[in-house]
This record gives C-alpha cells, sequence and structure tokens, in this order.
C-alpha cells in the first residue's frame, strides 16, 4: 500500500470542506482533492505545514504507511 | 511567460517573412535566367563558356529547389517552437523535440552549403572543352559555425527534455 492519505478522515472530523481548506492552505481545491484521494508525488513541507496548522494536527494524522 | 509570449510572437512573423522572401527569390531565379545566370556569376566568376541556359539552368533550379529545403524546413521548425512558445509551452516534450530536430536541420543546412558549390561549379563546367573542367571544394567558416549552431541546439533540446521532465514532476508535487 505504502503511503495512505488520511486526510479526508481529519477534515471530517473538524467539520472542514476541502474548499475551505483550500482557501486557507492557499492552493486549488483540485489539488486538494488529488491529495485526498493518493494521487500526487509528493507534498512540499511548507503544504504540509499549513494544513497541520489549520487541521491543528501532526503529520502523521493525515499521512500513515501501511505494508 | 508574457515576454516570452510577445517575443515569440514577434520572433513567428519574422521567420514567416524570411520564408516567403525565401521562396520569392528562388521563384524569380528559376522564373528568369538572366536572373540566375547573374546571381552565379556574382558567386563564382565566369567559369562556365557556355553560359547558364537550357539544361544547366534546369539542373541549378532543382538543385537551389533541393538546397532550399533544409533552410525551409529549420524556418518551419522555427515557426512551430515559437507557436507553442507563444501558447505557453515551453517546459515540454513537444517543444523539446522540436528543438532538437531544429539542431539536425541546421547541421543539414551547414553540409547542404558545403556541397552545393561544388555541384554548382561541377553542372556550370561539365560541358566546358577539357582542361577547363573544374571541381571546388570549399569548406568555411559559416558552415563550420552552423554545423556547431546545430549541435549546440541538439544538446539544448537534451536539456530541454530533462527540464520538461522535472517540470512534470514538480507538477504533481503540491
Amino acid at each position: 500500500m505504502g503511503i495512505v492519505v488520511t486526510l479526508d478522515v481529519m477534515l471530517a472530523r473538524r467539520k472542514m470542506k476541502s474548499r475551505e481548506l483550500a482557501e486557507i492552505v492557499g492552493i486549488t481545491e483540485q489539488n486538494i482533492s488529488l491529495l485526498k484521494s493518493g494521487k500526487v508525488k509528493g507534498i512540499r513541507f511548507e503544504t504540509l505545514e499549513k494544513i497541520c496548522e489549520t487541521l491543528d494536527c501532526q503529520p502523521g494524522d493525515i499521512l500513515t504507511f501501511e505494508v | 511567460m508574457e515576454h516570452i509570449r510577445r517575443h515569440s510572437l514577434f520572433l513567428r512573423w519574422v521567420v514567416a517573412l524570411g520564408a516567403g522572401l525565401i521562396v520569392a527569390f528562388l521563384a524569380l531565379i528559376i522564373l528568369l535566367p538572366p536572373l540566375m545566370e547573374d546571381v552565379v556569376a556574382g558567386q563564382f566568376g565566369s567559369v562556365s563558356e557556355n553560359g547558364v541556359s537550357g539544361t544547366k539552368h534546369l539542373m541549378l533550379s532543382g538543385l537551389a529547389l533541393l538546397a532550399v529545403l533544409p533552410t525551409l524546413r529549420a524556418l518551419q521548425l522555427c515557426w512551430r517552437l515559437f507557436g507553442l512558445y507563444a501558447a505557453g509551452e515551453v517546459l515540454t516534450e513537444s517543444a523539446a523535440a522540436t528543438l532538437k530536430s531544429l539542431g539536425r536541420s541546421a547541421i543539414l543546412m551547414a553540409v547542404v552549403s558545403t556541397l552545393t558549390p561544388t555541384l554548382v561549379v561541377l553542372i556550370l563546367t561539365y560541358d566546358n572543352p577539357p582542361g577547363a573542367r573544374q571541381l571546388t571544394i570549399q569548406i568555411g567558416g559559416m558552415a563550420y559555425a552552423l554545423a556547431l549552431f546545430g549541435g549546440l541546439i541538439i544538446t539544448v533540446g537534451w536539456a530541454m527534455v530533462e527540464a520538461a521532465r522535472v517540470d512534470a514532476d514538480n507538477k504533481a508535487i503540491i
């Protein structure tokens, strides 16, 4: 499986919509959607930092490693 | 990005103008044998004892058509490349491939510019009396520079392929 993105779970916990997160973080909603589906090659520390700051969570809360 | 777009659009018209002038000049020297005679005399002197007419004019016209093909191809590739740049496709596979083709065309132009004078003199003097026939080989700095430029453009093309790959990778990182 590798790295699994659990951003949708964290968004649901915080009761926040993708559009809202995209606006705060400063990336497009399409990129949030790609990130949620795991269809990206990587995530910049800068983006990760803003997401964690907005959702008040740790990187491990939105990225997990599964064998 | 905007300055690349504006610069490319301007150069596209320069390329179109150049291609138009080349085709017009080619048509004139093919349709007007005296003009071809003047052009040939200006470049090679009066090496032909029987003038430039009939079969010789036909052969020189055919040679001129063949010799101009790599130049027209290079201009067509420049037109395409500037079109891609004007459309914002700078770091793409197709722009890099066009750049490499342009480099190959420049090398072909260097080869053709070296061979053409030899063939022109051969055509002009083939019916001269024995002892007055000539064979010249001309290797100039211009052909060398053109070949070097072609090699450089091909190398830049390869670098652009790599840049396009890195850009695609960057786009997949959010």
